[in-house]
């Protein structure tokens, strides 16, 4: 039986690129049918690497089998007047139109969808906005990381600032825009206004700077990439099979670093004393060394699973530093059945892929449907359906 | 837009510190009446994080805090205290949604588990976010977006090869993955709640919309066998693709070139007859060369004002951007200034003080903050006296007698 879904019944086009497709992938996994609106020739994620055998190919790219899954897809030609009326007739029909970097995206012409339906959300996703000064630059991951502020905070002072992996701050984008368009449905739903909304790839790496504007504000302060953390206990360290993350004191007023002290004076760790003594200042000189002298022959006998369960029992934040294929052994990703297998029909068939991101207990998430072969529509029936 | 998109969406809320605290920002700057429950007792780590106005280290003086949590009102309720459970149970009664990032149980230790609210309010919309879900053998585990970005793999990928990973510098899952995530399928939930009256609950764990983001190096794994490892600023299909040093203390720009024209004009904008060899012209042989190539264009950019190499090199299509800090985002960046981004509240104890806009514009009207951060219980008699109907004096005598504290 199918279940039910949140959001049925709402129609998207995706005019995306290489950015854009998270922000409708939100939508189609929670049910909303999502058409990729695509130029002849394809995406430009079909091209994009890793593919699967390292071979390229329309339906061989990795990313593209991730987001383009439990989406339709269409070819129109926006260089030609039929291309153009194909379009302007799917949106009088739709609720959301997500506009990206589309390869013909200077075509379209937001505000006449909008005229022709009232109701029509419409969400344009650019590096720096739709107006204003910088309007007319171009920018990527890289270049938005920089002028979004975030990248001052990543690496080491004596080298350049280096940037996270993953192309996060475009995807930054795509989650704020659905944010934003989904809020504007629920109102569109209520008054029949539709809504034109404006999302900046570099203003949603701003969202992600942490306190670093309040500091600035209040004292004064540049925050900029300092490399590790300058507080004894904070970090990466070594243990036995790889390494953790340790937070032993938390963030703001917690009690998490007398956990971390309590911890290890019930293990008997040599040194321990040190932590529970009231002298204790984790910002000072030398207290890196002198904790690493007390913690780190410790954490050398044990491995990063025995510490995680440790330090679960004892309140303290840490982690292990996990690679890709820990992930997919992850217990308890596993248990939450976290990973699911890409439908049948494309080259990826079998292969796990990240699943639900939420579990919503009466309209779960669910895969129905793989991504969609170049040019023709999927069945959005044709594969099983898995759900959260 | 005269009325804003989340106008009359009531929530409560018991998230604290980082994501569940920015993700009922999201809803409140939409205009959701946000209710954010507190205590004295038992505070939110953040009013104690810092920086601090004046550097006074008190409850309502925190910039972290403020900032994640504007538009949204505050009451002290001792949950240690039946009456205290009864008035917050009284206002869930009357909610569409109700929101928290505690370990599982904390909530039902409480007394406000989804299971003791579904009776009270059937199409109650209950989101827990903590770190690994409401089940398997983690999930009591407690954690920070650090520490997620640890368990994930992101930190691992982020950083230099030969280096100590680096990650964002930040707590990042906090600011955007969780937030948004949990924003979207709140909604997605209310939605739902308007078409069938129909309530839910939503188990969020912290760590899967980090992994969400980033597919592609589980499905390389098991496709072609290859792990992937940290890239510094290369990137698979640009060259250069980098960051490099310009004149002033400490300051940066990234450039990325993605076609054999680019590189040309770039050459020519750096004015670099070194940089213009033949060998250099093709990609393919680029991608081969990066670190020659990043160390010649190093010692031109060195000689040059940021800003003014990326009009120059925006002028000629190549794409670059200044690498800005918060200061330059803020006095300094026309666009942000153009977007109205930063947003100057007027908080009881703080004064003027500056809040993140949505990274969004809505042409109908404004939407953003629209309260300063709320003091600690600042809003406790209004709320008990509005909502519950409590009389002054009935208010008097639950401060006097701890419960509302």
């Amino acid at each position: 039986m199918m279940a039910k879904s949140a959001l049925a019944g709402i129609r998207v086009l995706e005019l995306s690129g290489l950015y854009g497709a998270y922000c409708g992938k939100l939508f189609a996994d929670l049910g909303a049918s999502v058409t990729l609106v695509e130029p002849p020739g394809g995406s430009p994620m079909r091209r994009k690497p890793p593919f699967a055998g390292d071979v390229p190919g329309p339906d061989n790219s990795l990313a593209f089998a991730y987001f383009a899954a439990n989406k339709d897809s269409v070819v129109l030609d926006f260089a030609s007047e039929e291309g153009m009326t194909s379009l302007t007739r799917l949106a009088a029909d739709a609720h959301l139109v997500i506009l990206a970097d589309h390869p013909a995206f200077g075509r379209v012409d937001l505000d006449k969808l909008c005229e022709a339906n009232p109701a029509l959300v419409s969400t344009r996703i650019t590096p720096f906005g739709a107006s204003g000064p910088y309007a007319h630059m171009t920018g990527d991951d890289l270049t938005l990381m920089a002028m979004g502020g975030l990248l001052t905070m990543a690496g080491f002072p004596d080298a350049a600032p280096v940037v996270a992996y993953g192309e996060q701050g475009v995807l930054a984008a795509d989650q704020f825009a659905a944010v934003a368009s989904l809020t504007a449905i629920l109102h569109a739903e209520q008054t029949g206004q539709g809504e034109l909304i404006d999302v900046s790839i570099q203003e949603s790496i701003v969202m992600a700077l942490e306190n670093a504007a309040q500091v600035y504000q209040l004292e004064g302060r540049v925050r900029n990439r300092t490399g590790r953390a300058k507080q004894a206990g904070t970090g990466i360290y070594k243990c036995q099979d790889g390494e953790i993350y340790l937070l032993a004191g938390g963030i703001g007023d917690t009690q998490m670093w007398g956990n971390f002290a309590e911890w290890m004076e019930a293990e008997g760790v040599a040194g321990a004393a040190l932590f529970a003594s009231p002298d204790w200042n984790d910002k000072a000189a030398g207290a890196e060394e002198a904790f690493g002298r007390v913690f780190l022959p410790y954490a050398a006998g044990k491995t990063k699973a025995e510490l995680y369960v440790l330090a679960r029992q004892w309140r303290v934040p840490m982690a292990p530093m996990s690679m890709p294929p820990d992930l997919l052994d992850n217990a308890q990703l596993a248990y939450r059945g976290f990973f699911v297998p890409s439908p049948s029909g494309t080259p990826l068939a079998g292969v796990r892929m990240p699943g639900a991101p939420y579990k919503l207990g009466e309209t779960p998430w669910a895969l129905r449907s793989a991504a969609p072969r170049l040019g023709s529509p999927t069945a959005s029936n044709t594969a099983k359906e898995v759900t959260a | 837009m005269s009325r804003l998109p989340l106008a009359g969406v009531s929530i409560i809320d018991f998230c604290w510190v980082g994501a569940g605290s920015y993700m009922t920002k999201l809803l409140a700057d939409m205009g959701a009446d946000v209710v954010k429950v507190e205590s004295t007792r038992s505070l939110d780590s953040l009013r104690l994080a810092p920086p601090f106005k004046d550097g006074v280290r008190s409850v309502n003086r925190s910039g972290y805090f403020a900032d994640r949590n504007s538009s949204k009102r505050s009451i002290t309720v001792n949950m240690k205290d039946p009456r205290g459970v009864e008035i917050v149970r009284a206002l869930i009664a009357e909610a569409d949604i109700v929101a928290n990032n505690f370990r599982p149980g904390t909530m039902e230790k409480l007394g406000v588990g989804y299971d003791q609210l579904v009776a009270l309010n059937p199409g109650l919309i209950y989101i827990g976010m903590s770190m690994n879900g409401d089940e398997g053998p983690d999930r009591m585990m407690l954690g920070y977006g650090i520490t997620m970005a640890a368990l994930t793999g992101f930190l691992g990928l982020s950083g230099y090869p030969d280096r100590e990973p680096t990650g964002t510098g930040t707590n990042y899952p906090d600011h955007v993955p969780n937030p948004c995530h949990g924003a979207f399928a709140v909604m997605a939930a209310l939605r739902h709640k308007r078409r069938t009256g129909e309530g839910q609950k939503i188990d969020m764990a912290q760590t899967e919309p980090m992994l969400a983001l980033m597919p592609t190096p589980v499905m390389d794994f098991q496709v072609n066998g290859r792990v992937a490892t940290r890239q510094g600023n290369r990137d698979a299909a640009k060259a250069p693709h980098g960051v490099y040093p310009t004149t002033g203390d400490d300051r940066w720009i990234a450039i990325s070139v993605g076609t054999d024209g680019q590189w040309r004009a770039l050459t020519r904008i750096l004015g670099a007859d070194s940089l213009d060899r033949p060998e250099w012209r093709a990609l393919q042989n680029r991608l081969k060369n990066c670190v020659a190539i990043d160390r010649a264009i190093a010692t031109h950019t060195l000689q040059r004002d940021g800003y003014e190499l990326m009009d120059a090199l925006q002028a000629a299509s190549v794409t670059a951007g200044v690498v800005q800090n918060a200061a330059d985002l803020i006095d300094r960046d026309p666009q942000m200034r153009h977007r109205d981004h930063w947003r100057y509240l007027l908080h009881a104890e703080m004064g003027n003080s500056i809040y993140n806009g949505p990274p969004f514009r809505f042409a109908s009207g404004p939407v953003g903050p629209r309260l300063a951060a709320p003091l600690l219980g600042e809003h406790t008699r209004e709320i008990l006296e509005v909502r519950l109907g409590k009389s002054p004096e009935e208010i008097d005598v639950l401060i006097a007698q701890e419960v509302l504290i």
